[in-house]
């Protein structure tokens, strides 16, 4: 799948990711970090990122109209991580509803693609089963096959 | 350590010495790694995820 993506770095452990959106509110820097929780399981944590204050999540809306791009760079980020952290399961969660929301409606989209080389859940009502398509749910987890 | 090496080698993103330095230097998304570890309190999350896959196994045709 070739979406457009931004360029990104990373750290020498291949934990933290960093890269630029550009758009009409300017150049603001991401951050993407797979936290580690316990055992194999991580975090995936994303959101903008302050040089003086840290970083603040992804509560704050910045709309440089550049949703699509910034979480088809998010994705790529997923592989590099698995490439390096095999068996592993990463575990996300969007900072509110919406977000979420946002988050399921494009794991819908490319769930076909994602299918290829991922194993997709949800959790639903505090119950994992695997990701289906139209199921509200509250986070998401991800292995690789 | 050769083969990580290569599957760095190979990786989108281009490794940054220095992102490692910039980022020790703050704590960041600290109330997300708490939420996930709230998540996963008391939780056997791969037991739950071999359910998953059994359920998936002995309902797909």
């Amino acid at each position: 799948m070739d979406l457009e993506k931004y360029d990104t770095i990373v750290t020498e452990d291949v934990l933290s990711f960093s890269f630029t959106s550009v758009g009409p509110k300017g150049n603001i820097q991401k951050l993407v970090l797979y936290q580690h929780i316990e055992g194999p399981l991580y975090n995936l944590a994303f959101g903008d990122r302050n040089g003086e204050l840290g970083t603040i999540d992804d509560l704050i809306i910045t709309d440089n109209k550049d949703t699509d791009k910034i979480l088809a760079t998010v994705a790529s980020t997923i592989f590099d991580f698995f490439a390096v952290h095999s068996g592993t399961i990463v575990l996300a969660q969007g900072s509110s509803h919406s977000r979420t929301r946002l988050y399921r409606r494009y794991l819908t989209i490319f769930f076909d693609y994602i299918d290829q080389e991922f194993i997709l859940y949800g959790e639903l009502k505090g119950k994992i089963e695997r990701f289906q398509k139209g199921n509200d749910y509250k986070a998401f987890l991800i292995t690789k096959k | 350590m050769l083969k990580e090496s290569h599957v760095k080698a190979k990786l989108i993103a281009k490794i940054d010495k220095n992102l490692t330095s910039e980022l020790e230097k703050n704590e960041h998304f600290a109330e997300k790694l708490q939420w996930a570890k709230d998540f996963v309190k008391d939780r056997n999350i791969i037991k739950e995820i071999e359910e998953a896959d059994m359920k998936e196994r002995s309902t797909k045709p």
